[in-house]
């Protein structure tokens, strides 16, 4: 897609000006990723209430840890995954004296991604989406890629209406749903 | 509220409801125990799809003009092969001289004669002549320029 790489560029400028402590920067980067948090923390087994209140102790964090030069570098949504998960598993911890070992040993995995798809499920789905049409693929791809733009900026991107882009998403995910469920 | 039906819980993993809708769904979530459960599996399938995405986009890319490029590459090259390699017939001892006047020398005489057709399908048998191709010289100019018989 033509305007990955321009996009790309725009967000590590965003998350350069965060490194330098930059609010508004970090305000743009809350409002991008603060749902993707949510989703995950809502994934690992938490209510939507009690994800939206990690969620926010996630960002409080991370902004400490920059303020105190403790990042060496603000990668996100990976960063914030990484987070929102210890500080789940160390709520886990606080109230339950054991923490399965599996769990554990995922603290420190730094994409946050500890459900890994196996391969013939990933199999699958890439299949599957390959039967797709190129255009539907490349939104999936743009929507769920790293420094996925907003649905009205996908919309843009790709010459449709957000309404469009919508659908289109809605029904990629419908079939990828079929797959992994099959 | 009743339970929401499983296209809001998916919207709620997209992120396409309204605010209000949001507030709706996620009020009802924080007290049932079944949908909390259900969104938490959608959830989780919301990450795998950025996992689908991120696989997708680091995959080679199967290209749709791969084939008939290959097909166009591969021609081009053994054309070039065919092209450039010395000619077989330099290795080879000379071919006797065969031209079209030979043919023509040969016809009056050969065709016109009575055994002609028992002549040509020997010499045909043997591998000496070929019809309405070439006809071979001969050493002995006696000889018959088709079978080779002499006289």
């Amino acid at each position: 897609m033509a305007g990955s790489s321009s996009s790309n560029a725009a967000d590590r400028e965003v998350e350069l000006r965060a490194e330098k402590g930059d609010r508004d920067a970090w305000n743009t980067l809350i409002e991008r990723y603060n749902r993707r948090v949510i989703v995950y923390l809502v994934g690992r087994g938490l209510r939507p209430c009690e994800a939206r209140e990690l969620a926010q102790d996630v960002w409080v964090r991370l902004m400490c840890q920059q303020r105190e030069q403790r990042l060496s570098r603000i990668d996100l949504p990976g960063l914030a995954l990484a987070q929102a998960r210890f500080l789940h598993l160390e709520s886990v911890r606080r109230h339950k004296a054991v923490v399965p070992l599996d769990e554990a040993r995922g603290v420190h995995d730094p994409t946050g991604s500890e459900r890994a798809l196996d391969r013939i499920r990933l199999g699958r789905a890439l299949s599957a989406l390959d039967q797709l049409g190129d255009r539907d693929r490349e939104l999936f791809e743009a929507a769920y890629g790293p420094n996925a733009p907003s649905q009205a900026a996908l919309a843009t991107t790709f010459g449709l209406s957000v309404q469009r882009t919508k659908q289109i998403l809605c029904t990629v995910r419908a079939t990828l749903r079929r797959v992994l469920e099959d | 509220m009743p339970h929401p039906p499983l296209e809001q819980l998916v919207a709620w993993t997209a992120g396409d409801l309204t605010p209000t809708q949001e507030q709706a769904l996620e009020a009802h979530v924080d007290q049932c125990d079944d949908c909390a459960s259900r969104l938490s599996a959608l959830a989780r399938q919301e990450l795998d799809f950025h996992q689908i995405a991120d696989a997708s986009l680091h995959r080679p890319r199967a290209n749709r003009w791969a084939w008939p490029v290959a097909v166009v590459a591969l021609a081009a090259a053994a054309g070039m092969v065919i092209w450039f390699m010395p000619s077989r017939s330099q290795d080879l001892p000379t071919p006797p001289q065969q031209t079209t006047q030979q043919t023509e020398d040969l016809t009056p005489d050969c065709r016109s004669h009575p055994e002609f057709d028992a002549c040509a399908s020997e010499a045909i048998e043997q591998g000496l002549w070929i019809p309405d191709v070439e006809v071979p010289r001969y050493e002995a100019e006696a000889a018959c320029l088709t079978c080779g018989r002499e006289g």
